[in-house]
Parts: C-alpha cells; sequence; structure tokens
C-alpha cells in the first residue's frame, strides 16, 4: 500500500513538474493582445495649419495671397479647418527650417503645409510647398512651380488640389471655373447674360452682353468650350463658345429643344434631345461630321440626357412610365431601364464623373430637391430641398455639386454648392443673380486668358 | 324597442368600464411578489474577458460592476416568459423612488441558496412591481401570501422600506468590500496557477493570468477614446467593406510609441486606402496619452486597432 502510495506520489509529483516546465517554457511566448474594433469616429474637418507662404519683400506679399486662396479653398470644401495664424507659435521664415513639430502638436494642428515664394532672376515666380504630418513628423508630399507673377492665383489653386489630394485620395476641384446664367433686372425683362468665374468667384467675366436670352450652358471635357442655347427669333439655337479664343459657332437650330446638348467624354460628339412631330427624342451628334443619329424611338417625352463617364452608358428622363422618371440605356440606345422609383417627377440627371453616382432634381408635394443615386437606382438620397432647387452639376472629382435656388418672393437665384455627403452647403457669391451652373473640367493647360502658362518642373 | 336599446347602452358602458378598469380578477395576475433576487458572486476577470472572435455584446448584461450585479440576473431570465404588459427590461437604471425593492432582496443572499429554483418564475413579477412604485406599496402585505417561505423576509420589507435602506446598502457595501478582498487575494494566487485559465476560449490572452486579461470595460474606454479621436471623411470612394488595420504600441504611460499600418501594400498602391489608413494613424496619435489600466501593462503594450470607415453615409 505505501509503496503503491510512494510511486503514486512520485508520479503525480513529476507530472506536476512537467507541467510547470511545460508552462513556464509556454508563457513568455504567449503573447497579450488586445483586439478592439473601433466602428465610430467624427466626422469633422480637419485640423491644419497653413502659416503664410515665406518669402522676401514681393515675394512675401504673394506668399501671404497664395496662402490665403488655399486656407480658403480648402475651409470651402469642408473637409479642412486651417486653424488661425494668430494661434501659431514658431514661425517658418523659410523651406529650410525645420519645423518644431511639439509646437504644431499644442496648438492642435494635425498637418501642416509650409511654404515659400521666390523671385527668380527673369522675373518668374518659384513657388514650392511641404507637407507635414504633425504627429509622426515626417513630410509627406511636397511640390515646386515656377510661373508668371500675375499667375499666382492658379498655381494657389494647383497647391490646393495637390494638398487635398494627398490627403483625401481624390482629385481636387480647385482649379476649375464655374461657367453660369447671370441673371439681372426686374423679373419680367430679366437680362440673361453668359458669365464665367474660378470657382471661388475670382476673375469674374461675362461672356455675352444679354441682347438674346441664353440658357443652360455646358462645358466640354476636353477642350475650353461650352455649349450654351440662345434664342434667335423664338428658335432655339445651340451654339460652341471657344473661351480662349472667344470663336463662336453655330451648331445648328434645333425646335423643341429645353436644354443644351451635353458633351460625350471623350468630347467628340453631343447628345441632346429635340422635338420632331410633336415628340421629344434623344439624337447624338457628332461634332466632326455634324451628322445626328437617333437614340431613342418611344412617343413618351424623352429628354435631358447625360453621358456616364465611360461614355457606355446614358441617363435621362423620360415619361414613358406614365409619369417623369430617370432611365439608363446603352450608348447606342438600347436596353432603357427605368431607375428611379419615388414618388414625383425626377428630371435633370446628371453622372458624376466619378461614374458611382447620379444626381437629379425631384419635384414632390410642392418642393424641390437635389437628390443622388447610384446608378442602379438604389442608395436614393436627397441632399438639398427648397422652394426651387435645380440643375445640379459635379465638380470633376465626384465630390461636389453645384445647382441654384430660388426662394419665394422674387429675391432672384444664386448659386448654392454641396458635398455628396449632404454636409457643407454654401452659397457661392455672384455679381447678381445666377442660374443654370456648370463645372468645368480640371487642371487645363491654357495658355490663353491668364496670361502665360505654368510649369512643373 | 325602448328596453332593447336601454339594454344595449348598459352593455356598451359595461364593456367601455372593462375595457378602461380591465376584469378584477386577471389583475392578480399583474401582482408582484417579492422574492430575492439570486446574486452570483463572481470575479470581474473571468465574466468579462474579451472574446478573441465573438464580438462581445451578448456578454455585456453580465459585465459585472458589484453593486449592479443584482438587477442585470433578471433581464436573461425575463426573456423565456411570455412577459405580461408592464415590459420588464431596463431595470438597470431604476428610478429614485423604487430602489428600496432592489436592495433588501440582495442583502440576504447567502442564506436562501435552497429557495434559489421555487423563486424562478417570480422575478417578473418582482420587476413589475419595480414599474410601478406608489400603487404597490399598500399591496405588499397581501402578496407574499402564495411564496410561503419568502414572505417571511420580505415582509417586513416593505411596510418600512425607508428603515431598511440603510441596513441594505451597509450589508451591500460590507459584500462589495468582501469581494473586493476575495479578488485581490485570487489575483496573487492566479498569478501562482498561471495555466489554469478558465473557459478555454482561443483568444491568445488565455495564458495569461487571470487577473490580468483585459475587460470589456476596459476594451470600451479605449475604443472610446479611439473613436473620439479619430476624424473620418465619410465621401471617399470605395468605403464598403474598408478595413484598416492597425498595431499600436504605447507606453507604460499610455503614450503612443508607434502606430503601423499593417497592410503597407495597399496603402502604398491605393489612394483612397492610404487616406483612410493615415487618418486611422493620426487617430490613434491624437488619442494618446490612453487611460488603461497601467497594472495590465504587459497585456495592453500592443494593440491591435481594427477601423471600419462603412456605413457612415
Amino acid at each position: 500500500m505505501t509503496a503503491l502510495y510512494r510511486i503514486r506520489s512520485g508520479m503525480a509529483g513529476l507530472l506536476a513538474l512537467s507541467v510547470a516546465v511545460l508552462v513556464l517554457a509556454l508563457a513568455p511566448t504567449a503573447q497579450a493582445q488586445v483586439q478592439i474594433d473601433i466602428t465610430r469616429g467624427r466626422v469633422e474637418p480637419l485640423p491644419i495649419a497653413i502659416p503664410d507662404f515665406s518669402g522676401q519683400d514681393e515675394a512675401g506679399r504673394v506668399g501671404a495671397d497664395i496662402a490665403g486662396v488655399v486656407r480658403a479653398n480648402l475651409e470651402r470644401s469642408g473637409l479642412f479647418a486651417p486653424i488661425s495664424q494668430a494661434a501659431y507659435i514658431q514661425a517658418l521664415p523659410s523651406l529650410d527650417v525645420q519645423p518644431r513639430f511639439a509646437d504644431w502638436r499644442a496648438i492642435a494642428a494635425q498637418v501642416l503645409v509650409h511654404g515659400s515664394v521666390e523671385t527668380e532672376a527673369n522675373g518668374r515666380l518659384r513657388v514650392a510647398f511641404r507637407l507635414w504630418d504633425v504627429f509622426g513628423g515626417t513630410q509627406i508630399h511636397g511640390q515646386a512651380y515656377f510661373s508668371q507673377p500675375e499667375n499666382w492665383r492658379r498655381v494657389a489653386h494647383i497647391v490646393s488640389d495637390e494638398i487635398y489630394k494627398r490627403l483625401t485620395g481624390e482629385e481636387g476641384y480647385f482649379d476649375t471655373r464655374i461657367v453660369y446664367i447671370a441673371e439681372s433686372g426686374p423679373v419680367v425683362g430679366r437680362r440673361k447674360r453668359l458669365a464665367i468665374m474660378d470657382q471661388d468667384g475670382f476673375n469674374h467675366r461675362y461672356l455675352s452682353d444679354g441682347s438674346s436670352l441664353v440658357l443652360t450652358p455646358r462645358f466640354s471635357p476636353t477642350a475650353q468650350e461650352i455649349t450654351y442655347m440662345s434664342y434667335y427669333k423664338n428658335i432655339p439655337r445651340v451654339y460652341l463658345l471657344n473661351i480662349d479664343t472667344g470663336r463662336q459657332e453655330l451648331l445648328g437650330d434645333f425646335p423643341g429643344m429645353t436644354f443644351a446638348p451635353r458633351f460625350s467624354p471623350d468630347g467628340n460628339k453631343v447628345i441632346l434631345s429635340m422635338a420632331r412631330d410633336g415628340n421629344s427624342e434623344i439624337y447624338e451628334m457628332d461634332l466632326r461630321t455634324r451628322r445626328t443619329r437617333q437614340l431613342t424611338f418611344h412617343p413618351a417625352i424623352d429628354t435631358s440626357p447625360s453621358y456616364s463617364p465611360d461614355g457606355q452608358q446614358i441617363v435621362f428622363n423620360s415619361d414613358r412610365g406614365g409619369e417623369q422618371q430617370l432611365y439608363v440605356m446603352s450608348a447606342d440606345g438600347a436596353n432603357a431601364q427605368r431607375i428611379s422609383f419615388g414618388k414625383g417627377r425626377y428630371a435633370t440627371p446628371v453622372w458624376s464623373p466619378r461614374g458611382d453616382l447620379i444626381a437629379f432634381t425631384r419635384m414632390s408635394g410642392g418642393r424641390f430637391y437635389i437628390g443622388v443615386m447610384r446608378p442602379d437606382g438604389s442608395g436614393e438620397r436627397m441632399l438639398s430641398e427648397g422652394y426651387l432647387v435645380e440643375s445640379p452639376t459635379w465638380a470633376p472629382n465626384g465630390r461636389v455639386l453645384k445647382y441654384f435656388r430660388s426662394e419665394r418672393g422674387g429675391a432672384g437665384p444664386q448659386l448654392y454648392s454641396i458635398d455628396l455627403t449632404g454636409y457643407n452647403e454654401r452659397r457661392v457669391i455672384t455679381p447678381d443673380g445666377a442660374s443654370d451652373p456648370a463645372w468645368s473640367p480640371s487642371s487645363y493647360e491654357s495658355t490663353g486668358t491668364t496670361g502665360g502658362g505654368t510649369g512643373r518642373p | 324597442m325602448q328596453y332593447a336599446f336601454i339594454l344595449s347602452i348598459v352593455f356598451h358602458i359595461v364593456v367601455i368600464i372593462v375595457a378602461t378598469f380591465g376584469l378584477p380578477f386577471v389583475r392578480r395576475d399583474y401582482e408582484a411578489v417579492e422574492t430575492p433576487i439570486i446574486v452570483d458572486l463572481v470575479e470581474v476577470a473571468e465574466r468579462t474577458q474579451a472574446p478573441s472572435s465573438a464580438r462581445a455584446k451578448p456578454e455585456k448584461p453580465k459585465a459585472p460592476e458589484p453593486p449592479k450585479e443584482e438587477p442585470k440576473p433578471v433581464p436573461p431570465k425575463e426573456e423565456p416568459k411570455p412577459a405580461p404588459p408592464p415590459p420588464p427590461p431596463p431595470v438597470t437604471p431604476p428610478p429614485a423612488p423604487v430602489p428600496p425593492p432592489p436592495e433588501p432582496p440582495k442583502a440576504e443572499p447567502p442564506p436562501p441558496p435552497p429557495p434559489a429554483e421555487a423563486p424562478k418564475p417570480e422575478p417578473p413579477k418582482e420587476v413589475a412591481k419595480v414599474e410601478e412604485p406608489k400603487p404597490p406599496v399598500p399591496k405588499p402585505p397581501a402578496k407574499p401570501v402564495p411564496p410561503k417561505p419568502e414572505a417571511k423576509k420580505e415582509e417586513p420589507k416593505p411596510t418600512p422600506p425607508k428603515k431598511q435602506e440603510p441596513d441594505a446598502f451597509a450589508s451591500l457595501l460590507a459584500s462589495v468590500d468582501a469581494m473586493k478582498q476575495e479578488v485581490s487575494k485570487e489575483q496573487p494566487k492566479a498569478q501562482e496557477t498561471a495555466p489554469k485559465a478558465s473557459a478555454g476560449e482561443t483568444s491568445p490572452i488565455r495564458n495569461a493570468p487571470v487577473g490580468e486579461k483585459a475587460t470589456m470595460s476596459e476594451i470600451d474606454a479605449i475604443r472610446a477614446q479611439i473613436e473620439r479621436a479619430w476624424i473620418i471623411n465619410p465621401g471617399v470612394k470605395d468605403l464598403e467593406g474598408m478595413v484598416i488595420n492597425l498595431r499600436v504600441r504605447i507606453n507604460p504611460d499610455g503614450s503612443v510609441i508607434e502606430a503601423e499600418i499593417v497592410d503597407r501594400m495597399k496603402a502604398a498602391t491605393d489612394p483612397h486606402f492610404r487616406s483612410m489608413a493615415e487618418s486611422a494613424r493620426r487617430a490613434a496619435f491624437n488619442a494618446s496619452p490612453l487611460k488603461y489600466p497601467t497594472e495590465k501593462y504587459d497585456t495592453f503594450k500592443v494593440i491591435n486597432l481594427s477601423f471600419r470607415p462603412e456605413g457612415r453615409l
């Protein structure tokens, strides 16, 4: 008995010892690691510090102007919150000075833009900037540009685009222009003129004199051209206007047209709706041959077409289903599918340049709405509503929409912009009333009106 | 004709009265019977240890702060019963007039382990009583008649509810102290018996000493700090299904040493992913110094964060 007991206890002891050894061997390899899922955050603008670009004398003044435009651009996008310069601790007199990141962290800046302007011997400006990640203390982007001094605004817009693109992953839209119809005068007998301005409202000028009614300008995606409608002896005509040269040509008489044509993404065709024999249909016109091809053959009203960014599909509105709704068809006119099924009437669809959304105007219950939906019709969201809001146009990065809004009481329409998430609705200041906005494509290389080119080394 | 009219009116009135006030004999089902609430003294970490795969939500009701423990076992038991109209659920923060009822039963947990089975169907009624603080006060003397053994304990309780309160609280505090001592005694003991951890979950911290595991409340505290610090840009393309994994290392004081993006290849090639990943990195640094239980530094010195920005729109 006792022998058995002794053996058993011996074995038990041996077992305990081996377990303990095993445990001690394994314990250090057991890594204590915590796993946490983060699914929420704050939808807020990112705090960013943009001190005036440093420079000597005149270059310093230009540097302050450039930084002011960059700050205004980024703030207007609703995604960035530039910190007031009064709060800055460290002064950065030149690009060679390393930022003291603790000073920038202290004012809650998460990103720092550090720029400089120098005047070269031949009178050109050299504008350079660095983008710093304040937490990590590393430079995440940097660029330098050469430009004529009077072109400093464009450089500021290009710098804003670079910062925006690096931090959001999306193309910027600051180096763009808006063409719209400027309305002035009394409600009856209003004078409508074609006008163009930078997206921030500067460099405003008129393109027509208001002697005839002009409507719905549209930008070409590739060239500095716009189409617009003008009524000549009560017949709507479509004109093609080159902004840089001012040259204007007539595309044709299009009876029964209510919207100017839209360009295809490759810029070679325009798509338009026209009434023939009392029926409004969609036609495509090749700009090189000037031949039109009919795309829809339906007794219902088909109008207001817009190409998808790959040029393979067209969205338009039609009342073939009994009420005015949105349809998508392929670019040759086949397979028209209805995509909108909500209450009310849907109009003016525009396909986002990003391809993922279609913006439209909706009228329901006596109110107007600007909304977006996915190309298959799902995910319909209203972004803005009003007594009269209409005619959305996309920024070239598919992120921001501009439209015009009229309030009751004849105060005149005004331009507004809104982010596709529904945030950041803002009024765009224009000299007079404004309607029918159209957004230009981005980063055009122009040598015309803005005086000299910009080169990138 | 007139007789029928009068009869019809009388019946209508009767129906309306019954609909308004209910039938008297049905009422009795709603009467709440006071029963002791079963309390299970458990160790904090054991109940709320952070699971690796199953997300923790179902464990939340078991999350144990000793003073709140007694209402918590009530909700799970209520579910199977077809609840009478005063719906039982949010008993957890009982409003001011109500605390007297739950406390005293908790004060008596050690004595009644045998009646533990019997009162199982009754806790919902106890809760129903909780929901209507004022009316049942005159009733309690009549109620404890059905469950005999509990009645003896409960009877003195409702009549002088105020007098019971300090006693209940004192005993509650005493039991909390006892629990604290138990836990602290267990901690060094647990460190000696490191491998004998509970509940063979596949968590990598299974082999850590019981007292060192991360509890749900600590995980939630860190999650809240990061969520407060994360600035999202919701309109970015391709947000659906995007997951950004970050490995964060911290110093003992909670300051973040490094927040490393795990999928660096994707960050280098996809600009949308990169911008969200950088915003996640900024969130980790912005939340620094992190508040975490400093005695569990070994558990928390490397934290894996998974950021999921979708669903923001």
